[in-house]
């Protein structure tokens, strides 16, 4: 499980210092927090507005020198998920400091860009709104926005956290096609 | 008897600044009353020889009735000058004429007022016979939009007490960087928030009296929860400025034995004089209580010292906040409330020592120290991506305090400070 994942289903804990003294396994903590997280996302309104959100944000990148909005609109749409179910936001935010390759990022910027990017990749929707190709599109283009600019907090602090920069997008042209089908006669 | 003035302006600053200049009363310099205000053209006369036609504006903050008429005009690229006000750095001359047509160049289009006799029943032109029971002030998609609750409960089923209070801030540039743009609650609706909010006044006895001062509350006692009036509201040229008059205050003194009548009982109003200027991320307020004067003083400028309390409250959630005050100029202070590379400031700066600021996760109150006109500034900074550091002081103490409250540009000869 990637740290990303890991600081984002965190915020879900409503009793963090109660672990030990229930005896959860820790695999027994990440399925309760797993489902959770994916219980707050799951209310149809609110993954309505978290889809309508990064739909707009996707719109800001596609307008002319319009990137630093819908940054700016992005990061807000996933703060307000975290401050909307701060159980365990403090806890969140100390557990990001203890490591030592984000220790000296600003940790609730570490903390958005994580569940930013657990927002984006998709995986916790599913609706059949999540699935259309346009949509997919937009998340895509929300994507290379943040790889461009480091998610905002550096290769280093990307790795820590698992990541990964999406691959650059093929542009459909017959000159490419051509060049994919040289090299793979060789 | 056509009367020509001449208006000195003096930059107090080391640097060339362009600014709104604000002549508190047109009759401390000794300008006639016209008989039509709209017959008075302003004109800046240049290094030079060369002249150029001013926009301007007049105001009645207390109605037209008292008498005041406050001008206000931008002095473009102003000189420096002196930091003591000591000799002026632009020149304009005020006289009878026809005033060339300032309302297509582009200020009147940004600035606005709407005003509300119900929810959602809104006129944009004053009219003093409706009663209104909420302003909307406007200073264009740079700017603020604010609302202004005249009423304690403008809804049947209002949670609190709304009287006097900005009840919805809308931050133009904060909504279209990010989506959100109330600066009072940017994450989720709350129905208590408010920002600046006069909850009570404190009057003094004169030194020899041994009595207590008094508190008189502008939220009400015993379930009477007092309202505001609306005294005057225009937009111009140069802002949108709206007086929100308060319920009458009684307030005595006793004078004996060494004046007379030893007892002396006034009728008092609280007059908030509250203006909007294009493109600003503040507005200004200034606050003054008049007694109720007739006959031949009734158009004098007599105010009462007071003190004036404070409260805001957020619909924030738990996030950190970082206070920017400073104990050596008491006069300002911002709450910056920070979440993700944004920053979202609630400032507040006067022409008055702040003093008992408490500050919590969704509160916010202050006091001013005892004083007669305060001048006072609420200002909300906003940055996000890819603003660099923050400055948690820079835009409070330059933008707020020194450039509008202790070093504006100014009218010579300064009137500001005179006593009655």
């Amino acid at each position: 499980m990637a740290l990303y994942e890991e600081l984002f289903e965190k915020l879900f804990d409503e009793k963090p210092n109660e672990k030990l003294a229930t005896e959860e396994s820790a695999e027994a903590v990440r399925n309760r927090l797993k489902r959770r997280a994916r219980e707050f996302l799951g209310n149809k309104e609110q993954a309505d507005v978290v889809r309508n959100r990064l739909k707009r944000a996707a719109e800001e990148f596609d307008r002319h020198h319009a990137n630093v909005f819908a940054i700016n609109m992005c990061l807000h749409a996933a703060s307000s998920i975290i401050l909307s179910n701060p159980e365990n936001l403090k806890g969140t935010l100390q557990d990001i400091q203890k490591i030592d390759v984000l220790k000296d990022k600003d940790p609730t910027t570490v903390l958005t860009v994580s569940v930013l990017y657990y927002l984006v990749k998709n995986d916790w929707d599913s609706d059949e709104a999540a699935s259309e190709q346009s949509y997919r599109d937009q998340l895509q283009t929300l994507r290379s926005g943040f790889d461009a600019i480091n998610w905002l907090i550096g290769d280093q602090a990307m790795n820590a956290l698992g990541l990964i920069k999406s691959p650059p997008r093929m542009p459909v042209t017959g000159a490419i096609v051509q060049q994919q089908q040289q090299i793979g006669q060789q | 008897m056509p009367f020509k003035h001449t208006i000195e302006v003096a930059n107090p600053s080391p640097y060339q600044r362009s600014d709104f200049v604000e002549i508190d009363d047109l009759n401390e310099l000794k300008v006639p009353p016209a008989p039509d205000d709209k017959n008075l053209r302003l004109v800046r006369k240049w290094p030079g020889g060369s002249t150029e036609p001013v926009a301007f504006q007049i105001d009645y903050p207390f109605g037209i009735k008292a008498g005041y008429r406050t001008l206000t005009f931008f002095s473009r690229d102003t000189p420096p000058g002196d930091p003591d006000y000591n000799y002026p750095t632009a020149k304009f001359s005020l006289d009878e004429g026809p005033a060339p047509d300032f309302r297509n160049t582009g200020n009147p289009s940004v600035l606005n007022i709407e005003h509300y006799s119900a929810p959602n029943v809104q006129q944009p032109s004053w009219n003093p016979k409706v009663d209104v029971r909420g302003v909307k002030l406007f200073n264009g998609p740079e700017g603020l939009q604010v609302y202004f609750s005249l009423v304690p409960r403008p809804e049947q089923w209002s949670p609190c007490n709304y009287s006097g209070a900005a009840t919805s801030i809308l931050h133009q540039r904060a909504a279209r960087m990010t989506g959100a743009g109330e600066v009072l609650a940017p994450f989720e609706d709350s129905p208590q928030k408010r920002w600046g909010q006069l909850t009570r006044l404190d009057f003094y006895p004169l030194p020899w009296e041994r009595r207590w001062y008094q508190e008189e509350s502008m939220l009400g006692q015993g379930g009477y929860e007092p309202r505001y009036t609306l005294a005057w509201s225009s937009t111009g040229p140069m802002r949108a400025t709206v007086t929100l008059r308060s319920e009458p205050i009684q307030v005595s003194y006793g004078g004996g034995p060494f004046f007379k009548p030893p007892e002396k009982n006034l009728t008092c109003h609280l007059y908030r004089i509250i203006s909007m200027y294009p493109g600003r991320e503040f507005y200004t307020e200034q606050l003054i209580v008049r007694p109720e004067v007739e006959g031949p003083d009734a158009t004098r400028r007599m105010s009462l010292a007071f003190r004036a309390h404070y409260s805001s409250y957020l619909g924030y959630p738990d996030v950190e906040h970082q206070v920017a005050r400073s104990e050596d100029i008491p006069d300002y202070f911002a709450v910056w409330k920070s979440f993700a590379t944004q920053h979202r400031g609630l400032a507040f700066a006067s022409d008055s020592h702040v003093r008992n600021l408490q500050v919590t996760s969704s509160e916010i109150r202050w006091r001013l120290q005892l004083g007669h006109e305060y001048r006072c500034v609420h200002h909300f900074p906003f940055h996000c991506y890819p603003d660099g550091p923050l400055a948690l002081f820079h835009e409070v103490g330059h933008t707020a305090w020194y450039e509008r409250l202790l070093k504006p540009l100014q009218a010579l000869p300064l009137t500001r400070y005179e006593l009655p």
